[in-house]
């Protein structure tokens, strides 16, 4: 039967917010995911990197997000030709996979449990070695005692939309000194020899930061099957166009507010400080945003670690399904082991670095360059079952190991320089 | 502009974003190209064919099971696949490969059926093991084979 038309004035139905949907559900999923991707290193690095070097190294945080966007695009393949990690599992070097990615997430998990502890005890005015235990006990019994993952998860994505208000003060800032966006393109973009002492290590905690592999197995164990890859592929290409715009944000935000009177950030005072422009609203918006994002992070990790702890115990006749997974006991055991290994991290960081709240950032600069030690190794696997896809393609492969390559050099450079 | 940042631009645009849009381009035209007969011969492609998880009616047959995977495919349904050998077949290396690649698939262990090779096929049957071991599930000694 046809439908009756309802006549509307053609102006009207152009200016219909309804035209607008289609745009909205690209840009809404893409924002989202860079907010929620979003956690206590990226803020940390990016904010330090803001004012320590101006706008001189955001090419770094470009370049690294648009290569884990390749990476993330090669694992999606991979996870819809072949489900969770069990392509890996069959691979003799598992064991390596394995313990290359626990490192990278047992130091993502303490840099996130350090991060919350010394934001939130920064304004509880307690040691924050105790909050960190208190942090990691609630993580813990949230992580295991959650009946839906998806609900908590929800709840946790949308305070991190706090997170946004980055973009929002950049743009505003942006918008008031026009003058300085050729500043920044030029600094950007301009190949210039740099000299600085530190200036390798804090690219290695860049890519660090920017590229965590857990969120490339994330991917891989919640990408549905039958997902279109070309849907997947234009969400991934809108997540790393927000992740761009939000992680310059801070950098940028970082740039205009300390560089230029040469505070160098270091403790949770000088992240907030970044968001001036806020007023009173700075800091709860902060300790808002970057808790909720850091304990997604510390979700995610937990599942991660569980995901990989159990696809190398299980027998043949276990399905490897997330619900499953998560209803198992191996659940308790892996995020319990992640969490007391993370404490145990911990305690080693507070007899290097002391209790005091100004080594924040450099914790978590070290613990990014930790993060990027390993973070190739997951690549490697990646690239590897990528050549045995449908989809493959050899300039794709070819640049694939290139970039692949280029991880492993800017950790051997970073370290050397 | 200044030549210096057009060629950080480009370098960015080179190293950054060409790689992604690059791999759009081949996901979409191989998903286009459905009916593409690269890498058909492969053993490991049984591992990708999609199979339906719904029951289907096998009494009631329809013009595209007696297509093949080719006309399957070209038809965009998921094709029911069974695998029906004797022991003589399960010999060869290369199908007893094939046969756990299949069973295997998803690496979940299949409720497979056994069946002769001169029975019916009951619905939804995907199962697969020489007539003589008909009281261990097929995955079993497929696998026992193998070992």
């Amino acid at each position: 039967m046809r439908r009756q038309r309802r006549y509307t004035l053609p102006v009207l139905t152009q200016l219909s917010l309804w035209r607008l949907k289609p745009l909205l559900f690209l840009i809404g999923p893409g924002f989202i995911s860079a907010c929620s991707g979003l956690e206590i290193t990226n803020i940390g690095v990016f904010t330090y990197i803001g004012s320590a070097y101006g706008y001189r190294l955001f090419w770094s945080i470009l370049i690294s997000a648009a290569m884990l966007a390749f990476l993330q695009q090669l694992a999606s393949i991979v996870a819809v030709e072949s489900p969770g990690l069990s392509w890996a599992r069959r691979s003799r070097y598992y064991l390596l996979l394995a313990s290359g990615l626990m490192l990278a997430n047992i130091a993502t998990l303490t840099a996130n449990i350090v991060g919350i502890s010394i934001i939130l005890s920064s304004l509880l005015h307690v040691n924050w070695v105790y909050v960190a235990v208190l942090v990691s006990t609630i993580v813990y019994s949230m992580s295991i005692s959650a009946k839906s993952y998806s609900e908590v998860n929800k709840l946790l994505t949308t305070l991190t939309l706090l997170l946004g208000s980055y973009i929002a003060l950049s743009i505003i800032y942006l918008y008031e000194n026009p003058h300085i966006i050729s500043d920044i393109v030029a600094q950007t973009f301009t190949i210039t020899p740099l000299h600085e002492n530190s200036i390798g290590l804090d690219v290695v905690a860049v890519f660090g930061a920017a590229a965590a592999p857990y969120a490339l197995i994330l991917e891989m164990i919640t990408l549905p099957r039958d997902k279109d890859l070309r849907e997947e592929f234009a969400s991934i290409g809108l997540g790393l166009v927000f992740t761009s715009l939000i992680s310059i944000s801070i950098g940028l935000l970082a740039a205009v507010t300390l560089y230029p009177k040469g505070i160098v950030a270091k403790g949770p005072e000088d992240l907030v400080r970044v968001l001036g422009m806020l007023g009173v609203f700075a800091k709860p918006l902060f300790i808002i945003g970057a808790t909720a994002s850091s304990i997604l992070a510390i979700m995610a990790i937990l599942l991660v670690n569980t995901y990989v702890l159990y696809e190398y115990r299980r027998g043949e006749n276990w399905s490897s399904n997330i619900e499953v997974v998560l209803r198992s006991p191996i659940h308790r055991e892996a995020s319990l082991m992640s969490v007391l290994t993370s404490i145990a991290g911990l305690l080693v960081l507070v007899i290097v670095f002391g209790s005091s709240y100004d080594r924040l950032v450099d914790i978590i600069r070290y613990l990014s360059v930790i993060i990027n030690l390993t973070a190739w190794i997951p690549g490697v696997f990646i690239v590897y079952m990528y050549r045995r896809t449908r989809y493959y393609s050899k300039i794709t492969a070819i640049v694939a190991y290139v970039i692949v390559g280029v991880l492993i050099m800017v950790n051997l450079l970073g370290i050397l320089w | 502009m200044d030549a210096n940042i057009l060629l950080g631009l480009g370098l960015y645009t080179i190293i950054g974003v060409a790689p992604l849009v690059y791999n759009y381009y081949v996901v979409n035209k191989k998903h286009a190209n459905k009916k593409t007969t690269e890498n058909t011969n492969r053993l490991a492609n049984v591992n990708r064919v999609p199979v339906s998880p719904r029951p289907v009616n096998r009494d009631a047959p329809s013009p595209r099971y007696s297509m093949g995977l080719g006309g399957a495919l070209k038809a965009r349904t998921p094709p029911i696949i069974v695998l029906v050998l004797n022991n003589k077949n399960l010999e060869d290396p290369e199908i007893r490969r094939l046969v756990i690649t299949y069973l295997m698939r998803d690496n979940e262990r299949r409720e497979a059926t056994v069946v002769e090779q001169d029975k019916p096929l009951e619905l939804g049957v995907k199962g697969i093991a020489p007539p003589t071991e008909i009281h261990a599930t097929s995955i079993d000694s497929a696998l026992a084979v193998e070992a």
